[in-house]
């Protein structure tokens, strides 16, 4: 983790981690002001990915992250998000209007009071999120609304900054919370574990500006037919003010469900920095070899924070290894090695960005053959 | 016997002295305890009653510890379950034949799925597979069933758990729950 040093003040940076499922992407605005989305859990640390980067090149998370966004709700994609919160004392916390709602909240808790599910109720980390919040001030997300403004004085480039949330509507918000209500247990229902199915239709999409650079974080949005829901509604979010994305974090693993041609188009600049997550669960592998060459058509700048074949089986004895064998075939690890993508730009310098790749992050083309 | 003892529960207060009988007992007794609830809790994980012992890798080297002999009735011999690697599984997709899991390692002590397979649905029960649906939770062992008569063979074993209902008193306790996270919170 401590293969480079902490950006300079003038420096921005956005990492992405992703560990096969769940990601974190954590972005410096200069003058030590860091965002932090989502988190995840790597393997090589108990500490949530952002958080152990932020250590490793000696940045203190407690006073130096001023915000948290949480974009989504289950414990599948934001594991370690309650130690984010409980590491880092000045930060705001922002989520998405659906996880205020006392419909959310109370069917969140139905499945985690007197949970006994080794895993996890599903809710556990959003429960213990909302705990956190006890007498703090969190903001509720909603399409085209201005999460925060940073002054550029004190961002040390005189560069102002400004986070929106181009999602959900008001329509993705009812959808999510009529999703979540059909799976309220009922008494003399036999406990089960929540599903993370379901969950896409309520993920924020976040719009980020510092200066000349523009960054859109497409979250897990997937592409629906209706106009008042999907991308179509972030196309014509109020925030970004017809400028175009210079970083695409791409939405929902690079899958064909997530992609949006007039986002493309309309949204992202010619051949931008495009970063993504791979995704290694069930039967899904995203993104696919399709997936990952249908990107590359619209820019030559994609990268993985790792590739598929990159994941190692527990060692195990080899009694338990034949029966594993004689039951599965083969038992698959769920995450991927800590992969991690940096981009680097220095706000008063040449306009070059630096892209690190680190522990088996990799160009997309590695994933298209 | 009694050194042992005395390092797994007390080794710098008695290590120089002999332990007496009645300390001896108090231990037997204490030890039999955790051990029937250590078997209650598997079973009822299990929602079975399994007709043989089970016992973990770690009180297979105690053994002595756990049964001493102070004249009291021997247990009836019954089959041993040596658990080598033992998985919480919830299923995340079910298919025609098969169904997708995500694995918890309990004897790597994990409390987070970092493991998946692939399960023929002919491997679980009759009486389970209702419960084969996403979201279903079960158990994974692998072990060595020892019977009474002294053959050894190897098992693979899973049981879909029959976890607790939600109870009128879950809900409520849920719901007050819900209300006061939502007090607490001051929403801008």
């Amino acid at each position: 983790m401590t293969d480079i040093e902490a950006p300079s003040s003038t420096e921005l940076e956005v990492s992405l981690f992703g560990p096969g499922f769940g990601e974190s992407i954590l972005i410096h605005l200069g003058a030590n002001s860091w965002i932090i989305v989502d988190s995840c859990i790597t393997g090589t640390s108990d500490l949530p990915a952002p958080i152990a980067y932020l250590r490793s090149i000696g940045v203190d998370p407690s006073s130096s992250v001023k915000v948290i966004v949480a974009t989504h709700w289950h414990d599948d994609h934001i594991r370690g998000l309650s130690t984010i919160v409980d590491h880092c004392h000045e930060a705001e916390f922002c989520c998405s209007m659906a996880l205020s709602r006392q419909e959310f909240i109370s069917n969140a808790t139905k499945f985690e009071v007197n949970n006994t599910i080794v895993g996890g109720s599903g809710a556990r980390e959003i429960v213990k999120v909302l705990n956190s919040l006890n007498g703090k001030s969190p903001k509720r997300a909603i399409a085209g609304m201005l999460l925060k403004s940073f002054p550029g004085s004190d961002l040390g480039h005189n560069c102002n900054a400004e986070l929106w949330a181009l999602s959900p509507s008001d329509k993705q918000i009812d959808q999510f919370l009529s999703d979540i209500g059909s799976l309220s247990p009922s008494v003399k229902q036999t406990r089960f574990r929540l599903s993370s199915e379901k969950q896409n239709n309520g993920s924020l999409v976040l719009w980020l500006n510092v200066g000349d650079i523009k960054i859109l974080l497409g979250g897990d949005l997937e592409e629906t037919t209706d106009q008042d829901t999907g991308w179509t509604v972030v196309l014509s979010s109020e925030g970004r003010e017809g400028n175009r994305a210079n970083i695409f974090k791409i939405p929902h693993h690079g899958s064909i469900t997530g992609y949006s041609s007039d986002v493309w188009e309309h949204m992202v600049c010619e051949s931008p920095i495009a970063i993504l997550t791979p995704f290694n669960r069930g039967s899904k592998k995203l993104p696919d070899k399709d997936d990952a060459k249908r990107i590359l058509c619209h820019t030559d700048d994609a990268f993985s924070t790792s590739n598929h074949s990159n994941k190692r089986n527990k060692p195990r004895d080899k009694i338990v290894d034949k029966m594993i064998k004689e039951t599965v075939g083969k038992i698959r690890p769920v995450q991927v090695s800590s992969g991690r993508i940096t981009i680097r730009r220095n706000l008063d310098g040449d306009g070059k960005y630096n892209v690190y790749l680190n522990n088996g992050a990799c160009h997309l083309s590695e994933l298209a053959s | 016997m009694s050194d042992t003892a005395s390092q797994l529960y007390s080794p710098e207060d008695t290590s120089s002295r002999p332990l007496d009988r009645s300390q001896l007992i108090k231990q037997y007794l204490e030890e039999r305890d955790i051990r029937r609830e250590v078997e209650k809790r598997f079973r009822e994980s299990q929602d079975m009653n399994p007709s043989f012992e089970v016992v973990t890798s770690k009180q297979v080297s105690n053994r002595d510890i756990l049964t001493p002999n102070f004249n009291i009735a021997p247990e009836k011999k019954r089959a041993v379950f040596q658990v080598l690697q033992e998985w919480e599984g919830h299923v995340i997709e079910v298919c025609d034949d098969h169904f997708s899991a995500e694995l918890v390692d309990i004897t790597a002590d994990e409390s987070v799925a970092m493991e998946e397979a692939d399960f023929s649905i002919d491997e679980v029960s009759g009486s389970d597979t209702p419960l084969v649906k996403p979201g279903g939770v079960f158990r994974w062992s692998i072990g060595y069933l020892r019977s009474p008569g002294g053959t050894k063979k190897r098992v693979s074993q899973i049981v879909f758990r029959r976890l607790p209902l939600w109870t009128k008193k879950d809900l409520q306790q849920a719901e007050s729950l819900a209300v006061k996270i939502s007090g607490s919170i001051n929403w801008e």
